[in-house]
């Protein structure tokens, strides 16, 4: 089968967005360090369980943006490139 | 007993919206589900609005959109303020008071000077998120030809021509753009070159996609980074307000070279000044992309999941963009209430925060 110069290039386009979502693994783990944290102090502490969740949620927030920026490339080498 | 035949319903239910409607019923009728447009830029509706030479594109007005909800609302709960409040006003205060109390408890006596900016840029963002839900949002557009690069679909009359299911359309080329564009028209364009290798019978001139007229304000890098410098911005104004002149020892650190007699060490405290430039300039690209990513993936997640999933599935994708929408708001609101709240106590003062009861 032979296989067009265009092709070619689409196809490394798609493997490119799939390695480009490598980088999701660090804040999947950061985040759930995160919650480890916010749990323990919940067990230690339940009655300040409402600041602890506000910082928590704050804390998924960054943690998240940075699995969030991969995601972005990962779509405009999708769709825009 | 009761728990079974719900789940019996719930498995029903997703078989005849996820698979029978989807797959099997409606391809049979020639109306399967196509595949939107995902484009990082937001879509040009029209160059050169009424003569004006304003190009207004689908995010603008969305964006316009969220200011008409944001200022309705605002005129609404607080016209003829009643003692005892009704909905709307209660509304209001209840979130008024949340947002208050947040201020509150992380910028102490500063909280009334960044409230305003906060709570605005909170309740702006969340309507901008939520109106991403409504239906016609996103979906509800123009249809035109396919630029190069794009997925079209034949057209049919008024509606894009689908008959098989998961069926994302063809990519259109440069060559199939103006061969659209001559049948519309009905004039002479000029031919083309096709690209090597592609004949003349490949030249496909009946793609069309379609452009929505709404789009969702926080999808468009230019809302979101605009956002983001006026936050920094009122950041370093907060700054400069209320510590004078002196703000600027967070970035040029003065103090630390007069005592680098007494405190060598101190001299890294200068070092690391220059790097509190870098941390606030890296800042705006994170609030624009953590805002802007988080909502261009929840609509691509919209556009995509009922493509492939029929119609009940993508009801968890709702519910998740509508939390995702608040989080969003909220992590920018609490983000910009944080950072103007350090840059008001100054650099190295560790105030104690008052006491959350």
């Amino acid at each position: 089968m032979q296989v067009t110069g265009d092709q070619f290039i689409d196809a490394l386009k798609t493997i490119g967005a799939g390695l480009a979502m490598i980088g999701v693994i660090g804040p999947g783990i950061g985040i759930g360090l995160i919650v480890q944290g916010a749990l323990t102090a919940i067990g230690r502490n339940p009655d300040a369980s409402g600041q602890i969740i506000t910082n928590m949620i704050l804390g998924i927030a960054f943690a998240e943006a940075v699995a969030i920026y991969a995601l972005v490339v990962s779509l405009i080498i999708l769709f825009v490139l | 007993m009761k728990g079974c035949l719900i789940f019996l319903a719930i498995v029903i239910a997703g078989a005849i919206f996820c698979v029978w409607i989807p797959f099997i019923l409606l391809p049979d009728n020639g109306i399967a589900m196509a595949l939107p447009v995902i484009s990082v830029p937001g879509e040009k509706l029209c160059e050169d609005c009424f003569g004006t030479g304003i190009t207004i594109t689908n995010t603008i007005i969305g964006t316009l959109l969220a200011d008409m909800v944001v200022l309705l609302f605002a005129f609404g709960a607080t016209r003829h303020l009643k003692e005892v409040p009704g909905r709307l006003q209660g509304l209001f205060e209840v979130l008024t008071d949340a947002l208050y109390g947040l201020a509150k408890s992380t910028a102490g006596p500063n909280a009334r000077k960044i409230f305003p900016l906060m709570a605005t840029i909170f309740i702006f963002v969340l309507a901008a998120n939520w109106l991403e839900l409504i239906p016609g949002v996103d979906s509800v557009g123009i249809m035109h030809c396919a630029e190069e690069g794009f997925s079209g679909y034949p057209a049919d009359g008024a509606f894009l021509k689908v008959t098989e299911p998961l069926d994302a359309g063809e990519k259109a080329t440069e060559a199939d753009y103006e061969a659209c564009h001559a049948k519309e028209e009905g004039v002479e364009h000029e031919e083309v070159e096709p690209e090597a290798g592609v004949g003349e019978a490949d030249v496909n001139d009946n793609l069309h996609v379609v452009t929505p007229f709404v789009r969702a304000a926080a999808t468009d890098l230019n809302l979101t980074l605009g956002l983001a410098l006026i936050a920094v911005l009122a950041v370093q104004f907060f700054g400069i307000r209320t510590l004078g002149i002196s703000y600027f020892t967070k970035f040029i650190n003065t103090p630390a070279l007069e005592n680098a007699g007494k405190r060598p060490m101190g001299l890294m405290d200068f070092v690391v000044g220059f790097l509190e430039i870098i941390s606030e300039l890296s800042r705006i690209l994170s609030f624009g992309f953590r805002l802007f990513g988080n909502i261009f993936a929840g609509q691509v997640l919209l556009f995509v999941i009922p493509f492939l999933a029929g119609a009940l599935l993508p009801m968890f994708v709702y519910g998740f963009e509508l939390f995702v929408g608040v989080i969003q708001a909220f992590v920018f609101g609490m983000l910009l209430l944080v950072f103007a709240s350090m840059a008001m106590q100054g650099h190295g003062h560790d105030d104690s925060h008052e006491t959350h009861e």
